[in-house]
């Protein structure tokens, strides 16, 4: 209300005049007082809140985009020179999600993101369109993921995975990305038709370089600078020691298939391909222990140099190497694979072999005894090798329980239009069962075959229906080749390893097999063979140990103490080394 | 955005926020080639309104957050400039990418109540997927919507290019890689990258 506000009242005062001395002052107006009422408080108090508006801290990452650089090498299958060209794109994203993680020993950020930002595998196969034969499995996805970010790794499937294919793979991916631009692949020389035709199968376009030929022709195919992928076998690699050893020769990658071949870390190979100059080491092999633990510091010697140590525990190795190595078992991946029937064929000797090999050992026997302390490993493994020997043939009357169990069931194979490999470590009984089963006409593949024939023998063996059977020596066949046309192996005498049996028998059983693989194994009772197959089977758990317990066991061979031990011998001097 | 750099579209972003359940917002932006190859990638430190903003901002908070404040610090930064920016949360949609960039906001009703592969392992992270905010939005009333390779995409209407354009542009993105595909890798590599930093 404002001050100079008057309100006016009307006060009607009834009023009545009696005559009194002092009625004057009735007719003056009443008095009225006004008191002012101050209605203002102090200003308020204001509390300002001022919105900052503070800059969001950021971190960026720029990551080279592989299309931008130059890959002049890597030609497109169909001609296309781009990959991710519109022909061959699907029109739908793939649905997978194979995902590669940065390895532990991936330290920078940048470089840990690098991988983690990486598009799922099936989109990168989609998007630089590699087209492949077949859809990979999903464990050959996890196994071309963990090769991808890896500069030391060993990939150790068993065999028959597709070891070959998911290295093959994840080399084209990274040629793709421009990672790399020079890859040596170092294998054993019957196997390099093979990685030729694996090559030509999942990556095309991809050119090679054999190393062969004269020294001056392997000079010049070593040095070809626009080389992506160069394949060379081993024992040319000590032929051209100089050349491929020479600090002027980089490679971006090296790839050793058959990685046990450099178990030993003394051998001239294992020196050699330690002093090759490379970026990355990749181990392949499905043996990755054959005999002990040393063998995997042996192959480390490589992969990662210095990063095992001889005197490491089982139980240690398998937490240092756990992040380097990966290895899965058909049981473990493969569950529609068909499955590997053992049908194992206790025989007992005919009679002439029963009595030769009485004779054989009893003679041995009685010479180690005599020569005491002077018999020595190379004394007890003649007599090994010739006691197996005639529990394969007699060498008086030619006579062989196995021949006659083998003729029995291969002619029921033939019958049946399969086919069966068979297995020997010696040339010499492979030579005598072509001899004795001419009239199923066998194909061989051994150690006298010529590397050039025998490609041709493969392909008889796989397209002729009449070839049904194949003879072949454990050192020529065990490693690298597909033979899953066949249902039927046949091991007509057990190696000392095996490890090398099983690999062996998975040259039929692996992916592709059509149905199940029937896997004979011959063992005479009551006999070296006999007594071999025990002790390996006391070795299994070394194995379980340094790989997952839930695999099946890899045996070791046996050492100079346990061949001694076969006749109830004490070894001279301990433990030496290993029979393999 | 003119329609010859839509139909030459050589890079594109995606963009997302997650939240740590203790350190807060953090916001990630990841530009791909047209292989889904990274390109380049950025993220920011954790994000943390305080009561004052809570209450200043009151329903406009996510907007303010994720539009003005995440968003735009990570795609300003950015050296290349693709011309769509993919997100998967829907402040983030007011982000002032420049006029080059059209923001589309990508849902993926498949998977909006499953928890993250974070969730998963810690119940830290949580995905701030378009439709999962705890803080009040304020209606979008001018979206432009359609849908692509069976994801369901949404533009701001006052800012788009035609719909078939944008249609055909992200088409060829579509046909390589799973457009919703893309924003798990960044979760993934904040959280790599936060535990690397931690």
């Amino acid at each position: 209300m404002s001050l100079s506000t008057v309100v006016e009242l009307n006060l009607s005062l009834a009023v009545s005049v009696a005559a009194t001395g002092w009625q004057t002052a009735l007719n003056r107006g009443p008095s009225i007082k006004l008191r002012g009422l101050d209605c203002l408080a102090d200003r308020p108090a204001v509390v300002s809140m001022v919105e900052r508006n503070a800059r969001v801290k950021t971190f960026g990452y720029a990551f080279p985009d592989p299309r931008a650089e130059a890959k002049p090498t890597v030609q497109q299958k169909g001609g296309a020179t781009t990959p991710g060209a519109a022909a061959g794109i699907p029109t739908a994203p793939p649905t997978g999600a194979t995902r590669m993680r940065p390895p532990s020993d991936v330290i920078k950020l940048v470089d840990r993101l690098y991988y983690v930002l990486q598009p799922p595998l099936e989109t990168l196969i989609n998007a630089e369109s590699l087209n492949c034969p077949f859809d990979p499995f999903p464990y050959q996805l996890e196994g071309i993921a963990f090769l991808y970010p890896r500069h030391a790794a060993m990939l150790a499937d068993e065999m028959g995975l597709g070891k070959t294919m998911q290295a093959i793979t994840t080399i084209r991916l990274l040629l793709c990305a421009a990672e790399l631009r020079r890859v040596l692949l170092i294998c054993p020389k019957p196997l390099v038709s093979n990685w030729k035709r694996e090559f030509g199968m999942w990556a095309p376009e991809v050119p090679l370089v054999v190393v062969e030929g004269d020294r001056v022709k392997r000079r010049w195919q070593w040095e070809l600078p626009a080389a992506p992928v160069t394949i060379a076998n081993y024992e040319l690699l000590m032929r051209d020691r100089d050349i491929v050893c020479d600090p002027a020769l980089q490679f971006d990658l090296v790839v050793l298939d058959e990685a046990q071949r450099i178990k030993n870390r003394n051998s001239t190979t294992s020196q050699v391909v330690r002093e090759i100059h490379r970026r990355r080491s990749w181990a392949i092999t499905g043996t990755p222990v054959e005999n002990s633990p040393d063998d995997l510091v042996g192959i480390f010697e490589f992969v990662a140099p210095g990063y095992l140590r001889r005197e490491m525990q089982p139980r240690r190795l398998a937490v240092a190497v756990g992040d380097h190595v990966l290895r899965r078992t058909k049981d473990m991946v493969l569950t529609d694979l068909p499955p590997k029937l053992f049908r194992d064929a206790q025989l007992n000797l005919t009679s002439s072999q029963s009595e030769s090999y009485r004779m054989a050992e009893d003679a041995g026997v009685l010479r180690l005894s005599d020569m005491g302390r002077e018999a020595t490993i190379q004394h007890v493994f003649e007599l090994v090798l010739r006691l197996k020997q005639i529990c394969n043939f007699d060498p008086v009357s030619g006579e062989s329980s196995k021949l006659e169990r083998l003729v029995a069931d291969l002619e029921e194979v033939t019958a049946s239009g399969k086919k069966a490999i068979v297995f020997s470590q010696w040339v010499e009984t492979l030579l005598e069962l072509k001899r004795r089963l001419a009239g199923f006409q066998p194909l061989e593949y051994h150690g006298r075959i010529p590397t050039r024939q025998r490609d041709m023998v493969i392909e008889r063996f796989r397209n002729d229906p009449g070839c049904s059977v194949m003879l072949m020596s454990y050192g020529a066949g065990s490693v690298g080749l597909n033979l899953q046309f066949a249902s039927y192996v046949f091991l007509f005498d057990r190696w000392w390893n095996p490890a090398v049996e099983d690999q062996a028998i998975n040259r039929a059983h692996r992916i592709g097999s059509a149905g199940p693989v029937t896997v004979s194994r011959f063992l005479t009772v009551s006999t070296i063979e006999e007594r071999i197959d025990q002790v390996l089977e006391q070795k299994r758990e070394m194995f379980d140990v340094i790989f997952a317990p839930s695999q099946r066991a890899q045996p070791s061979g046996l050492t100079q103490a346990e061949i001694f031990g076969l006749f109830n011998l004490r070894s001279p001097s301990g433990r030496l080394g290993h029979v393999a | 955005m003119s329609d010859s750099a839509l139909k030459s579209l050589s890079a594109i972003g995606f963009l997302t926020v997650i939240e740590h359940q203790e350190h807060g917002l953090f916001g990630g932006y990841l530009v791909l080639n047209r292989g889904g190859r990274p390109l380049e990638f950025h993220c920011t430190a954790p994000v943390k309104p305080n009561r004052a903003q809570e209450i200043l901002y009151g329903p406009t908070l996510a907007d303010y957050l994720y539009g003005e404040q995440i968003g735009p610090a990570m795609v300003e930064n950015a050296k290349i400039r693709p011309e769509i920016i993919c997100t998967d949360v829907e402040p983030l949609l007011a982000t002032q990418a420049g006029k080059q960039s059209q923001l589309v906001l990508i849902y993926d009703p498949d998977k909006q109540d499953e928890p993250s592969s974070q969730e998963d392992s810690q119940r830290q992270w949580h995905r701030r997927d378009a439709g999962s905010h705890s803080w009040p939005r304020p209606p979008h009333t001018q979206l432009a919507e359609f849908t692509l390779a069976g994801h369901r995409l949404v533009v701001p209407q006052s800012r788009t290019a035609s719909v078939g354009q944008l249609t055909s542009a992200l088409a060829g993105f579509a046909d390589t890689i799973e457009l919703s595909e893309p924003f798990q890798r960044i979760r993934d590599a904040i959280e790599e990258a936060q535990q690397m930093g931690s």
